[in-house]
């Protein structure tokens, strides 16, 4: 165990924090400090665990994503402040600030979603990126988490799967924190690619969370009893209804789920032929 | 989806590649006006890259469910050295490669493995969707050793016995991967090719050697490709540009099939042995899927349920397939100077005045710029643009397309 501990510290972390903040934050004022304050104190923790971990930070709300760390307009020397390390408060100021130029730029939200599966996919070409500037003679121990507050619409959901099963190639596992209420879409992204899924019942509880179960490294995890996972839910939304369901008709053209036996695929226009499985009476089949 | 050196020869089926004039490759190579090589080299690459992006063009419909034999000559021709470390163990690591991927990618998709030595022909894996199996086969493979002449006629008859019986929605695909010159045939190989054809069998040839006239026949007939490799590197990315589904014959029908969405933990299960590996004798558990129409227990997905034939599948399955049909447009080429945008939308890297970084790329929805990397990457393996995705006005309308 400390030949591993030994080599990480060497070696390092790349942590990519995806940040949800939706507007609906703020219809608790005291809720939205909190929040911000924990993943603040988050990013410091694990910046300050290893000096060779590094870290970057997006943040998503309803109308864009947006990178909060690293910022490369501003430059990195900076005077001590208080004693702190200088890299933590460049950290909280460059959050802080950016966070700020985001929430003033944005306009009334009508969407309950927050654009996550956008940042996600800024975050995978990110690490593409440290990773290959990095070579190959260094392993760079990347990972993502997730924090979402918003509430899911599910009309991503094929971007969802994309961004998933790139990291799953990646070997990227995706961490996801929810807030609130559980996400199924979430939950099997952290399914897919190796990572973990917990929802944490309210902001107060987040940075313990965060801390006992997202801070270890994959090695650590390992050895630590972690909640389970609990069962994914994988059924498919058929594309009629956008119903979840147990057994469905899928168009052997452009895979298109419907709920019942159709005639016509509504998606690529394709005629069935008749001698589809039919629980339908003959009967009904001249008609159709 | 030919590599430039074979364009040549598609374009004008009567010519052979050695028939054709003399390329002076060293020629494209020019210096720049600082007596640099390199930037003409870094735009060649770019190119071809891009190149292989742009060939991929979708909107036809695709034969998503494909049933694909690959046929591998074993004969003596195999041992040949010129691959190394020989044509046939080249081979083997190459399709230990592709038979993963090709499940990863063709989730609904099977596939078998005929061998083709001693002028007979023989299948060693039947058509499943288990990579497992096939796998297993291929370590069987590197054992055998690689005797006498290869048939065509055999293998392909041997693929036709038992791809004819397919349902016919499905498409039928053959992949031959041939390393003699010869072929030892029983009978007559144009009656065989017309069953072929009528059953509407797509062939394909990966050439190991040289240019055979009735493998270009063949696969001319049965609209499929026949292309011959280089080197190993070659070789593995022609195999490998059999993973993407191909553009579904017309005479396809298209049916409705039935599939199960499967619960992965049932409430009230008792322990059970699951379906897939019950020769092995599996341990008692209640982890696993269950059929929703017959409650049998599978410990992988995707599955065909041995107890009432339904298929079982989950949604990140289908959502693979679905990539095949709604790609990514692809990104215009601008200049860097005329873009506002000084760093990558999606890496962030900042663009500096090198040579590769002249060029940068905007998606034609959302108008962001991305590096080349980024459109290499986002283009192969993610599939969804990050800009389009982070726009909640394409986002909602893109969402609603689907």
């Amino acid at each position: 165990m400390a030949s591993t501990s030994a080599s990480d510290s060497e070696e390092g972390c790349l942590l990519v924090i995806i940040l949800d903040v939706h507007p609906c934050l703020a219809s608790n004022e005291g809720e939205a400090e909190v929040y911000l304050n924990t993943v603040t104190a988050f990013a410091n923790l694990h910046l300050a665990s290893s000096g060779a971990n590094r870290l970057a930070i997006i943040a998503a709300n309803h109308a864009q994503s947006c990178y909060l760390y690293p910022d490369q307009s501003h430059e990195e020397v900076e005077r001590q402040i208080d004693g702190r390390l200088e890299l933590l408060s460049h950290v909280d100021k460059i959050l802080h600030e950016n966070l700020k130029k985001m929430m003033v730029t944005t306009t009334i939200f009508t969407q309950s979603e927050s654009l996550i599966v956008g940042a996600l996919g800024r975050a995978l070409t990110y690490v593409r990126r440290i990773e290959s500037e990095d070579g190959l003679n260094k392993k760079i121990n990347a990972r993502i988490l997730v924090i979402k507050v918003s509430t899911d619409a599910g009309g991503q959901y094929l971007n969802y799967v994309n961004m998933y099963l790139t990291a799953q190639k990646m070997r990227l596992p995706v961490d996801m924190c929810v807030i609130g209420s559980d996400c199924g879409l979430l939950q099997q992204g952290a399914d897919i690619t190796g990572g973990l899924y917990y929802k944490v019942n309210s902001v107060d509880k987040l940075m313990q969370s965060l801390m006992m179960i997202f801070m270890p490294n994959l090695d650590s995890r390992r050895r630590l009893a972690l909640p389970p996972s609990g069962s994914v839910d994988y059924r498919a939304a058929c594309f009629c209804h956008r119903s979840l369901v147990d057994m469905a008709h899928v168009c052997s053209n452009c895979l298109s789920v419907y709920c019942k036996a159709v005639p016509l695929c509504s998606t690529c226009n394709a005629l069935f032929g008749m001698e589809m499985p039919i629980r339908k009476p003959p009967k009904k089949k001249k008609n159709d | 989806m030919m590599q430039p050196d074979v364009e040549a020869m598609d374009e004008d089926p009567k010519e052979y590649r050695w028939e054709s004039g003399y390329e002076k490759t060293w020629e494209a190579i020019k210096e720049d006006e600082s007596g640099f090589l390199e930037p003409s080299i870094t735009e060649m690459i770019m190119r071809a890259k891009r190149r292989r992006l742009l060939e991929r063009e979708a909107s036809v419909r695709l034969g998503i469910m494909r049933h694909l034999y690959v046929i591998v000559d074993m004969s003596q021709a195999m041992n040949e050295q010129d691959l190394k470390p020989t044509r046939h163990l080249c081979c083997l690591s190459i399709l230990n490669d592709f038979i993963p991927e090709f499940h990863e990618q063709n989730p609904i998709s099977q596939l078998g493995l005929i061998i083709t030595q001693n002028k007979t022909a023989k299948k060693y894996s039947n058509l499943s969707n288990n990579p497992q199996r096939h796998l297993e086969t291929v370590k069987k493979l590197k054992e055998l050793s690689c005797r006498g002449e290869p048939s065509i006629q055999n293998s392909l008859e041997v693929a036709l016995a038992s791809l004819k019986h397919l349902p016919p929605h499905t498409s039928r695909e053959v992949l031959i991967l041939y390393a003699a010159l010869t072929t030892c045939d029983p009978g007559e190989i144009e009656a065989t090719l017309t069953k072929v054809k009528e059953a509407n069998i797509r062939v394909s040839v990966v050439g190991l050697a040289a240019e055979i006239r009735i493998c270009k026949t063949i696969t001319k007939e049965t609209e499929g490709t026949f292309v011959v490799c280089l080197n190993d590197v070659h070789l593995k990315e022609l195999i490998m540009e059999h993973l993407e589904p191909p553009p579904a014959s017309k005479k396809i029908d298209h049916t409705l099939i039935k599939v199960g969405f499967p619960h992965q933990i049932n409430t009230d299960a008792k322990p059970a042995l699951c379906m897939c590996h019950l020769e092995d004798l599996p341990s008692l558990n209640t982890e696993g899927y269950y059929c929703p129409q017959c409650s049998a227990k599978y410990c992988d997905l995707p599955a065909e349920c041995k107890v009432c034939g339904l298929m079982l599948v989950t949604a990140p399955h289908l959502a693979r397939s679905y990539r095949h049909l709604f790609p990514l447009q692809h990104f215009t080429e601008i200049l860097l100077s005329q873009s506002s945008s000084k760093s990558c939308y999606s890496c962030y890297k900042m663009f500096k005045e090198i040579y590769a970084d002249k060029n940068v790329f905007q998606c034609p929805k959302c108008n962001q710029i991305f590096c080349f990397d980024c459109d290499i990457f986002l283009h192969d393996s993610v599939h969804s643009c990050p800009g389009c995705v982070s726009n909640p006005v394409i986002s909602q309308n893109y969402g609603n397309v689907e």
